[in-house]
């Protein structure tokens, strides 16, 4: 990531990124605001429904996320934009990371753990295929011991393994 | 009497075997972190908190303290010797400290340093045996009305001393507080924010938020980062200093631990700022400024004596009042909810043995820190060579495993990868995790006392004002958003008149 200090030269580039991140974080706190209205009860000052706080957090929110809009010093303020090399190596993360869930309860806890860690190893971090392949072992054989052996944690049974 | 008595009882839980092991595994753990560029102590205190599952509360805090302050020790190392902060606290370290590294005088550095944050952690540790009983007495008396100005004033001061400007850290704070809504509203007990999701209706895990916004985001922050090896090492040299260089250093170390002990209790502060405004103390008071920037020894003693002295000092508003004053102490809150144990002014009368156990372990901490450093400096050096790849999958997997810990449900696992997702992608443009996970916490307590509040007095705002204590609050959280509008409209008229 590419920090852009306040003070330091601004490229429009920095600040477009800075702009449409603010613009989703602007539309989600009028989601929510709007939300929080006309699904939950606010009820009165004298009596608070459940939508009564979440109402008054989000208008706030919403207040304060156009004020950052509206103004460029604060949207530009400790804006890291995400380069291409960031983009790509966290969009390769992101299918690994969202399948964890069902593949822990598919596969086990030990078979997930060391797949995510060869995969890290060898796609994330670009580690060559065969230290990959050991260091996934290692880690995996590591984590088994410490959380299943000796600390004797809750483990996944992987449905189609059997094995946790 | 009693204090002393307590005390002496708080040593004997912390010098139990148990208790001991985990001092003696949080505090080189915490070396270790603060020795690993990247990874900070509140991931890492995160990453053990499924450790702590099946311990007791009293031993579970008193590992992860360790890891806090055990951080700030190693992360000079670093500072020092490559030139790379280990942890934020002891970026202040990296100028002169690793100057006087390029001197020969590495080693000197490291012992200065070392012994200013054992007295540094002395002096707060000090400070909370003496005040945090008598804050807990004085919090006892608190009703709704204090707890909510209270809480008010803890997120407006961790939306001003975060980093960034405060209009984004309050955004922060009202997404933490928006999400600590999600699942049964406390009141009535009626089910917001679920869209049907079952494993919604009880809310979102603390853990595996703060598991995902510090740790993953974290990673996925240094993600290219995590490609590239660490290298280069310096000659460290003599470690213990002189009789002359304690007592040139005397002055900075006290100022140290004065600035880090009550930077340490303000929400937001901790470590980061502790050392900054302490370099700056001791930049002015100088005779020689001058040297400042080339390896002044002062310059190294001062500021982490502070960052220290405000790791131990931050557990007082934790342990007598509930709020934890910055991420780490979130996640050790965290870990004492999970125990069953709710930090406030009760637990020290209700759970002696945690409160004085933790001080005891403070104690012999901070000694087994110092007796360490000086000997196993070569090996952390080493440490800090474990190449980044390894360290980003180990990290990745212990998440996972972790995550899943928490309840046994893979819904934690999606709830700390959405987080961490999440937390990537507020902090690309600007939005820091700290606040969010405070108000997190603060949320129940801030949403609770605050409607309750409100229909005790019928609806009338002036309960918030009804009794000195709050009316004292409410003017410090009034003086903390004058002191940031005041600038800024200063600066808005200059510009004007700058136009006409």
């Amino acid at each position: 990531m590419a920090t852009t200090p306040a003070d330091a030269a601004v490229t429009p580039a920095d600040l477009r990124f800075g702009r449409i991140g603010f613009a989703v974080v602007t539309l989600l706190a009028a989601v929510s605001t709007v939300g929080a209205f006309t699904t939950l009860d606010f009820g009165s000052p004298t009596e608070p429904g459940p939508g009564f706080w979440v109402g008054c957090i989000s208008a706030a929110t919403l207040a304060f996320t156009l004020v950052a809009l509206l103004n460029p010093r604060v949207v530009i303020d400790g804006v890291s934009r995400i380069t291409r090399a960031d983009g790509v190596a966290v969009a390769a993360a992101v299918p690994l990371l969202a399948l964890t869930p069902p593949l822990l309860t598919l596969l086990g806890l030990t078979v997930t753990t060391a797949l995510v860690c060869l995969y890290w190893f060898t796609v994330i971090t670009r580690t060559a295929p065969l230290r990959g392949l050991v260091g996934a072992v290692a880690i995996t054989m590591g984590i088994v011991v410490v959380f299943i052996e000796l600390l004797q944690v809750p483990s996944p049974l992987g449905t189609l393994t059997g094995i946790r | 009497m009693d204090i002393l008595q307590n005390l002496t009882d708080g040593l004997q839980v912390a010098l139990a075997p148990e208790n001991l092991l985990f001092v003696l595994l949080g505090v080189s753990v915490g070396m270790m972190v603060g020795v690993l560029p990247g990874l900070g102590p509140a991931p890492t205190v995160a990453l053990l908190l499924p450790i702590t599952f099946g311990l007791e509360p009293s031993t579970a805090v008193i590992l992860l303290a360790g890891v806090y302050y055990g951080a700030m020790y190693g992360g000079t190392i670093t500072s020092v010797l490559l030139r790379i902060p280990g942890e934020a606290a002891s970026v202040v370290s990296t100028v002169d400290g690793h100057e006087m590294a390029r001197q020969g005088q590495a080693g000197r550095a490291l012992g200065l340093a070392a012994i200013g944050s054992f007295v540094g952690g002395l002096i707060a540790t000090c400070c909370l045996v003496l005040f945090a009983p008598a804050l807990a007495d004085f919090a006892l008396n608190f009703g709704s009305p204090e707890y909510t100005v209270l809480a008010f004033l803890g997120l407006i001061l961790v939306a001003y001393t975060s980093a960034g400007t405060m209009i984004k850290s309050l955004v922060a704070v009202g997404i933490g507080l928006l999400l600590a809504s999600i699942g049964q509203d406390p009141m009535s007990g009626a089910t917001r924010w679920a869209f049907g999701v079952p494993d919604l209706m009880g809310g979102i895990d603390i853990v595996a938020v703060i598991m995902g916004l510090f740790g993953l985001s974290e990673i996925l922050v240094n993600i290219v980062e995590n490609r590239r090896g660490v290298s280069t090492t310096n000659h460290v040299g003599r470690v213990l200093p002189t009789g002359r260089d304690l007592k040139e250093n005397a002055g900075a170390i006290g100022r140290g631990s004065v600035v880090g002990t009550a930077l340490g209790l303000v929400p937001g502060g901790g470590g980061v700022l502790a050392s900054l405004v302490s370099y700056g103390v001791e930049r002015k008071v100088s005779r020689t400024p001058e040297k400042f920037g080339h390896g002044a020894p002062q310059a190294v003693s001062g500021p982490e004596t502070a960052n220290n002295a405000a790791s131990i000092s931050s557990f007082i508003p934790l342990l007598t009042l509930g709020f934890p004053p910055n991420g780490v102490l979130a996640v050790i809150f965290g870990a004492l909810l999970i125990q069953g144990v709710t930090p406030g002014p009760t637990l020290i009368f209700d759970h002696p043995d945690i409160f004085w156990g933790v001080v005891g372990s403070m104690v012999v901490g901070n000694l087994i820190l110092l007796v360490m450093n000086i000997p196993l400096l070569p090996i952390f050096v080493r440490i800090a060579k474990i190449p980044p790849a390894v360290m980003s999958t180990l990290t990745v997997a212990i998440l996972v495993v972790g995550a899943y810990t928490i309840n046994g449900n893979t819904f934690d696992v999606g709830v700390m990868v959405a987080a961490g997702l999440v937390g990537y992608l507020l902090r690309s443009i600007g939005i820091p995790p700290a606040p969010i996970v405070l108000a997190f916490i603060l949320g129940p307590i801030f949403e609770t006392n605050f409607r309750r509040s409100l229909v005790l007095s019928d609806g009338g705002f002036g309960i918030f004002a009804s009794s000195p204590t709050a009316i004292v609050l409410l003017m410090l959280a009034f003086l903390v958003v004058l002191s940031t509008a005041l600038p800024l409209i200063r600066r808005r008229r200059q510009t004007l008149e700058a136009k006409d």
